[in-house]
């Protein structure tokens, strides 16, 4: 009899005791690991756009021109449009492809050779847009070789338009931003682009997020935003054109 | 007995448990702070860098016309609304200084929103030379950007307070250690200063939907007003320096107010507080000026060869205008010589071979189709006014249009004109009939030590750089010194003068003795090299 169930039966309440207060510290703590996780992505994602950025200024520089996005069967490899090649500049998709990671030779690459963004999921390949347009005559001078320099550095200065990124899309066109109050820029020689945490679900109809894979040279980045039907989470950067031509000049391939 | 003891055992395994759960939430709790903290300074320094690649590339690239060349600055943003003000104070840099203050034009630049790791939007201040084009229509002082013209006027202080950009500086041969040209600052988190916490937030009516301050001056709405977000340095050892009160004087005037600057955070004063946590990335002089060097060379190098291009020119380029008759004012092309500076009216002494008039390209009379516009590719000559493909009335006469330096006119290559010298290999002259690279017939760029590197060139253009101090003088370039070549250029570029284009005075210089006439020196900038060198291949 002098081993009673007492002390175990204490030992069961401390065990709760023990279980609740581990509830609450974790509920305390993983708050912020999950805020703090999806800031380390989001920080994780800028620096791989820094990343692409450096080394599609570096193609540019070493080959006069900027690579054409990848296209979903290009293996990460530029694509061009049926017939065109370095020399025309015609690119299959300008403004819904992906980085060409394998053209660049980034890493780590997923097994159909694109990047993936940290959210990770086959449709968090890293996107990419470059403008095709012509320049002072120059057709897509910043994808044919040499364009930019055909095109000339006052041509591309007066060039009235590249890639337009906008705050607000709701007055966006599949050419303009709509009011100038909403346009961020209208120079952007390239954009990169990441789905962001929301990248499995197919976007709403008109909302921003489907204006930036409508395949269009108008972009649209701003606050996230919660809103039901109006989730915004992609993450986009851009390069200006006088960048481009920036790093052109320094490798001589300017003026 | 034993019942205690099972307790005990119990409890010191929940004690256990407990400290170890504390501990590793504090641990969790500490990384994330001393993370956070160091990520925060990673996106600053990040948004710094980008904001400063920007600058200089809008200052090197900017497209010319005749009228204005490269190196200009936006001016700041004060209204936060992301573009530049269209002005930021008077050509003379007396007047408006406080509109050289206010935040990064991030859309003028073409940037995205760049904020520093708080959130905040850059500040910028840019240097009364450098600032806009405001007033220059009719000013060829305010259009001389030339290398020892436009220097710095911004006074940094690092954080313990010794001066690292002294902008009080105007010896042109202290360019490199004078004033910075602009600063971008990430302001960083509010503080306390001169006993008010920094309030950033938009005050009742103060600013429109879109955030722009809509007060008259915008600095009277708190968020636009940099005293919110900029620091001071209150304390005799840091000569009291305030980011957020920023005096700047232009060249001319008052250069000696121009110890007002910025100082580098993190300052602490001797009580310990910190007083200025803003950082600061400075666009220097030696992060301009080289690469603007080189955009005037590459748009002279362009013009050559649009001249070689045409077809009366069979690839061949104009004969340059010897050094040693610019003191007597003469700018002509002169046949035989190989080393000079660029012409005003190429060619002319070899009219037989196909005489390219003062637009640097043939012209016959009335044919208006041929003519030049001001979109035409050659940027150093005083262009015509009409834009556009084709020009639609014949050009006045006489004018000086399409001469490159025009006497009167008050075009960009004006000053840079006697900075701007050409070495022309033999192959490539007007008088050679056999195209081919062979040793000693075309230019050879080497590096200091005199090692060739790639390929014998048709040509080199070497631009001068601000004088220095070297050999034991300072270079000094007024009067008859235009022709001294050794005040212009350094290493093997001050002895390429070639004899053939004057007389014994000046006296030979020592290339043609040598056998080095055709070795183009090229090199990084050092205290005692600053020739930029752009070689054709």
């Amino acid at each position: 009899m002098w081993s009673s169930p007492r002390p175990s039966g204490y030992t069961l309440i401390e065990v709760m005791v023990v279980i609740v207060i581990l509830a609450v510290l974790t509920s305390g703590l993983a708050m912020p690991i999950a805020a703090q996780l999806q800031m380390r992505r989001q920080g994780e994602a800028r620096r791989q756009f820094d990343e692409a950025k450096e080394a599609l200024l570096g193609f540019a520089a070493a080959h006069g021109r900027l690579p054409c996005p990848a296209s979903a069967s290009s293996r990460g490899e530029e694509s061009f449009a049926a017939g065109g090649d370095a020399s025309t500049g015609a690119c299959e998709r300008f403004y819904d492809g992906w980085l060409p990671a394998a053209t660049l030779g980034l890493a780590p690459l997923d097994a159909d050779g694109f990047l993936r963004d940290p959210w990770a999921s086959p449709r968090n390949r890293v996107r990419y847009a470059v403008y095709g347009g012509d320049v002072n005559g120059v057709a897509s001078a910043l994808t044919r070789a040499n364009g930019m320099q055909s095109a000339t550095l006052a041509g591309l200065g007066a060039a009235s338009r590249y890639i337009m990124i906008c705050s607000a899309g709701e007055s966006a066109t599949s050419s303009t931003c709509g009011p100038a109050a909403n346009q961020l820029t209208r120079r952007a020689a390239f954009v990169l682009l990441s789905l962001g945490p929301d990248a499995q679900s197919d976007p709403a109809p008109g909302s921003d997020e489907s204006r930036n894979i409508a395949g269009n040279p108008v972009f649209v980045y701003h606050e996230n935003s919660e809103a039901r039907g109006a989730e915004f989470d992609d993450l986009v950067d851009w390069v200006p054109v006088h960048i481009v031509a920036s790093r052109l000049l320094a490798a001589g391939r300017l003026p | 007995m034993e019942t205690p003891r099972n307790e005990r055992g119990v409890v010191l395994a929940i004690v256990a448990l407990l400290a170890a759960l504390l501990a590793a939430a504090l641990f969790a709790v500490e990384m994330g702070i001393a993370g956070g903290a160091a990520q925060r300074e990673r996106v600053s320094e990040r948004a710094l860098a980008q904001a400063r690649e920007a600058l200089v590339a809008y200052a090197v690239d900017r497209p010319v016309n005749s009228a204005v060349g490269p190196g200009y600055l936006p001016c700041p943003d004060l209204d936060d609304d992301g573009w530049a003000e269209s002005t930021c104070g008077s050509q003379s840099g007396d007047s408006g200084q406080a509109q050289r203050l206010g935040r990064l034009p991030w859309k003028t630049l073409g940037l995205p929103d760049l904020r520093d790791g708080y959130g905040e939007r850059l500040w910028y201040a840019v240097s009364s030379k450098y600032k806009g084009l405001l007033n220059c229509a009719v000013s060829r002082a305010c259009l001389d950007m030339s290398p020892a013209a436009a220097l710095g006027t911004i006074t940094v202080r690092d954080a313990t307070g010794a001066v690292i950009h002294d902008g009080t500086n105007e010896a042109p041969e202290r360019a490199a250690q004078g004033g910075a040209l602009a600063v971008v600052i990430a302001p960083g988190p509010a503080l306390e200063r001169a006993g008010s916490w920094q309030a950033r937030e938009c005050g009742p009516g103060d600013c429109d939907a879109s955030g722009r301050c809509i007060t008259d001056p915008p600095q009277l709405a708190a968020r636009c007003n940099p005293v919110n977000y900029l620091d001071q340095a209150a304390e005799a050892r840091f000569a009291f320096e305030d980011n957020a009160d920023f005096l700047d004087r232009s060249d001319t005037a008052g250069r000696a107010r121009n110890g007002n600057g910025f100082i580098m955070g993190p300052v602490v004063l001797s009580d310990g507080r910190l007083a200025v946590n803003d950082r600061i990335a400075v666009i220097s002089y030696r992060d301009v000026m080289p690469r603007l060097m080189a955009r005037v060379g590459l748009e002279v190098a362009a013009c050559l060869r649009f001249y070689a291009s045409r077809a009366e020119n069979g690839g061949r380029f104009p004969w340059p205008a010897p050094a040693c008759a610019q003191r007597s004012g003469s700018w002509a092309a002169t046949a035989g010589v190989f080393f000079g500076r660029i012409p005003d009216t190429p060619f002319t002494a070899m009219a037989a071979q196909g005489h390219l008039d003062r637009w640097w390209r043939a012209s016959p009379a009335g044919d208006l189709a041929q003519l030049p516009t001001a979109d035409d590719a050659c940027r150093i000559a005083v262009a015509p006014d009409d834009p556009g493909p084709q020009r639609a009335s014949p050009p006045p006469a006489p004018a000086d249009e399409g001469t490159t330096a025009g006497l009167a006119s008050n075009a960009w290559w004006t000053p840079w004109k006697p900075y701007v010298f050409y070495a022309l290999s033999q192959a490539f002259s007007a008088a050679s009939t056999d195209s081919q690279c062979s040793a000693s017939r075309c230019i050879v760029v080497s590096d200091a030590a005199g090692v060739p590197a790639g390929s014998p060139r048709a040509f080199a253009v070497i631009v001068a750089g601000a004088p220095l101090s070297r050999d034991g003088f300072v270079q000094h370039r007024d009067g008859a010194s235009i022709s001294d070549v050794t005040m212009w250029l350094e290493e093997s570029n001050a002895t390429l003068e070639g004899a053939a284009g004057c007389p014994a005075d000046p006296p030979q210089f020592p290339c043609e003795a040598a056998g080095t006439c055709a070795r183009v020196t090229s090199s990084a900038t050092t205290a005692a090299f600053n020739d930029v060198v752009v070689a054709s291949p």
